[in-house]
């Protein structure tokens, strides 16, 4: 068993007609990493908790009033933009992680990763906040 | 077989166990990794992004 802090940015972007999000999370954990002692292709788990600070906007784009030409048909003035109503994104949240993957021996220093690992938050969150981050990755490991 | 070679040949057999040894006895790691990430609220998807990330650990049972 291996003992390690963890610290990662993950940014997250979406923009669709009617809403933006746009914001990045930066997490913060302690961890426990199992890992076979196969030597060249060794598969590995790990478990860990952490803070989670969520730092973005919500932006909800709403039609004007004013550019509804017909209320019937909803036919609108394309001249007049849309409302946009801009929501700040600040959270401290307690989450877990975990991970699982093959480890790849390049040396007997040096391997290399592929996984996929999961967050989730501990408790009940804002509405808005994250709720679920999943990262299938690759990386580089060195040992010493 | 002459003393040269039995040498020889004592070390080519420990070499892979010295090798072992040495793999085994790295106790500390420093990791980094790029992954795609997708984030969902309760909602539904808020979006996604290359995440980047790395840690530093420390082996404390036996391999």
């Amino acid at each position: 068993m291996t003992l390690q802090a963890v610290v990662e940015r993950i940014p997250y972007y979406r923009d669709v007609e009617y809403l933006t999000f746009d914001g990045r999370v930066f997490f913060v954990a302690a961890e426990a990493a199992f890992q076979s002692t196969r030597r060249s292709v060794r598969p590995f788990v790990t478990v860990g908790a952490g803070a989670l600070i969520d730092d973005g906007v919500w932006i909800r784009k709403t039609i004007d009033p004013r550019a509804i030409v017909d209320p019937r048909t909803m036919i609108v003035d394309p001249r007049l933009s849309r409302v946009e109503e801009r929501v700040d994104r600040d959270y401290r949240l307690g989450a877990m992680t975990a991970s699982g993957g093959l480890d790849f021996a390049v040396s007997p220093r040096v391997s290399i990763r592929a996984g996929v690992r999961f967050h989730g938050l501990l408790g009940p969150g804002d509405d808005l906040a994250p709720l679920i981050i999943l990262q299938p990755g690759v990386g580089v490991v060195w040992r010493w | 077989m002459s003393a040269p070679r039995a040498l020889l040949s004592m070390m080519m057999c420990l070499a892979p166990a010295t090798a072992a040894a040495q793999a085994d006895d790295l106790a500390g790691v420093v990791f980094g990794e790029v992954a795609y990430a997708r984030t969902w609220d309760d909602e539904g998807l808020l979006g996604s992004g290359a995440s980047l990330g790395g840690g530093v650990g420390f082996r404390v049972t036996p391999a």
